[in-house]
């Protein structure tokens, strides 16, 4: 196990260094899943449970820092579980729930901390000591990954143990359960999405969406071209109307004894 | 606009430095500061360059931008590009209120293009990539994944690189007069267009619930699901993002849905209907 351990802590270093130390990849569980695979040797199980997770936190995102649940983690140990306690994706899905939920606690920790980093480099601005700032950003960068991976370590090490046991105690009805969860969650990470770019004028288009690939049986990335087709047709169109819009009103400005016929004229055109 | 955007060899040196620079501009977030620090640290070589000769007016800028700021990563360098070019010019004639006019500027620019970012690489590409690559992975293809991080990646770092120079040679000029011009609206909204279609594709492909229950209704076997199917294909999964989008629009907050949702599945699990 201490080998497992080591290697998932690996994934998890990387992946956070990645996230906030370096480059600010976009962690999800798509690409984090495979990993943990390679360094358990199931690829192949890690990338099917990284895109069922991917499903499940389709609509858990980061906006403007506040973190909901914390999807690296999540996806790290679910696939981690699922592949050393050979139970396949529905375990995943039902660990790595509550799992990225307690994980944040982690992380507000570690934010914490950050505080007293900033201090320390507000400090040494003002001591004139850009040495002690570089110092201290580059310990950010490897602290942040660092401390999730020695948790990794830790929670594989001699976690696996106990969430096996408690994974075998469960009957085969709280299984049905986890079943209907991991088949239900999806629905409302869509909703959380759709509500996050909310604009009732693009609304029908999620049926579109929903039509072709029910009806017609289209794949993603048939509807993603089309959606894109129709999408760079709508800016072009909706660009020259407000630049048509912009030049009435230029001329309405500048010419105001017409301007008045020319807006009811505008009014009566568009009602 | 490709003659302006022409970078003499001592610029692109700088403008190389800041891009890999502000690939670390998340290393120290708080709450309190955000991404500030990381964006004072990403311009350090180049304000000492741009302050050579004058120690104190290095540390000063240093200092002064180290405060709030935070914005979608998408969008950081072309902010810094726009600073670095402002730096500069109060490096040869130093500006009247040049510390409230920094961060006036950060400050205004940090809402809408967060607003754009979000919608445009968090709400639209992320899904799209997703789409595409879950597809291809819940079968087991690893080239589903390696998908996801191509088709999210290569428009991510395009827009980091090219909006460093961008900022650098263009200024904040060229984002104004975007906004004024309502280009930036329209592709916004494009871009929900876009997510919207592919997230009702994906209630369809990736929302597995199913009823499993088939009852005997004297003597003939009555399959729900199917009776479900012939109604409309995928029903219940576009009924359960629907409803859950009513009552999240109603202000029920996501977990009290998730709650609701794990109550559910204990219900359907436990009484057999599903599962």
């Amino acid at each position: 196990m201490i080998m497992q351990a080591l290697l998932v802590a690996i994934v998890m270093f990387i992946v956070k260094f990645l996230d906030w130390g370096a480059l600010n990849i976009s962690p999800r569980p798509i690409w984090i899943g495979p990993l943990v695979g390679l360094a358990l040797g199931d690829l192949q199980t890690g990338v099917i449970i990284g895109a069922t997770l991917e499903a499940v936190f389709m609509g858990t995102f980061t906006v403007g820092g506040s973190v909901p649940s914390d999807i690296t983690a999540a996806a790290v140990f679910g696939t981690a579980f699922g592949i050393l306690l050979h139970e396949g994706t529905t375990a995943a899905v039902a660990l790595a729930v509550p799992i990225g939920l307690l994980a944040v606690l982690v992380f507000n920790l570690i934010v914490l901390i950050f505080n007293f980093v900033v201090a320390y480099e507000d400090k040494a601005v003002a001591e004139y000591n850009d040495k002690k700032f570089n110092r201290a950003h580059y310990f950010a960068m490897i602290f942040y990954a660092g401390a999730y991976a020695v948790m990794a370590f830790v929670v594989i090490m001699f976690g696996t143990s106990a969430v096996q046991a408690f994974m075998d105690s469960l009957p085969a009805s709280v299984n049905r359960m986890l079943n209907v969860m991991a088949q239900v969650l999806p629905a409302l990470g869509f909703a959380i999405l759709v509500k996050s770019m909310w604009d009732k004028e693009m609304f029908p288009f999620y049926f579109v969406g929903f039509i072709l690939a029910a009806y017609l049986s289209l794949d993603t990335i048939g509807i993603a071209v089309l959606g894109a087709a129709f999408a760079i047709y709508y800016i072009f169109s909706d660009f020259r109307k407000t630049k048509e819009l912009d030049a009435i009103k230029k001329v309405s400005a500048s010419a105001p004894n017409s301007g008045n016929t020319i807006n009811s004229e505008m009014e009566d055109f568009l009602s | 606009m490709s003659n302006k955007l022409v970078l003499s060899k001592e610029e692109k040196k700088d403008i190389n430095t800041l891009f890999w620079r502000q690939m670390t501009v998340m290393a120290e977030m708080t709450y309190i500061r955000m991404q500030g620090p990381g964006f004072g640290w990403s311009l350090m070589p180049l304000l000492k360059k741009i302050y050579k000769d004058d120690e104190k007016a290095y540390y000063e800028a240093l200092q002064r931008n180290m405060m709030y700021f935070n914005t979608n990563p998408a969008f950081v360098p072309f902010i810094q590009g726009i600073v670095y070019s402002m730096e500069k010019e109060n490096a040869k004639k130093p500006i009247e209120n040049f510390n409230e006019s920094v961060n006036g500027l950060k400050i205004g620019l940090m809402g809408p293009l967060a607003g754009l970012g979000d919608s445009f690489f968090t709400g639209t590409l992320r899904v799209i990539a997703a789409g595409i690559g879950m597809g291809m992975a819940m079968s087991g293809n690893i080239l589903g994944s390696i998908l996801f991080l191509l088709i999210y990646n290569i428009p991510f770092y395009f827009v980091r690189y090219y909006g460093t120079v961008i900022g650098y040679k263009l200024g904040s000029s060229y984002i104004q007069e975007a906004t004024q011009s309502g280009v930036l609206k329209s592709i916004t909204k494009g871009c929900s267009l876009l997510g919207m279609m592919m997230i009702g594709a994906m209630t369809y492909l990736n929302v597995p619930f199913k009823l499993t229950v088939v009852h005997e209704l004297a003597g003939a076997k009555l399959d729900l699901q199917a009776v479900l199917d012939s109604i409309m294909k995928g029903i219940l999964p576009l009924t359960m993002v629907l409803m859950s989008l009513f009552l999240l629009k109603k202000g029920k907050s996501a977990n009290w849905l998730l709650i609701v949702l794990l109550i559910f599945s204990v219900i359907a699990g436990g009484l057999g209907i599903a599962g």
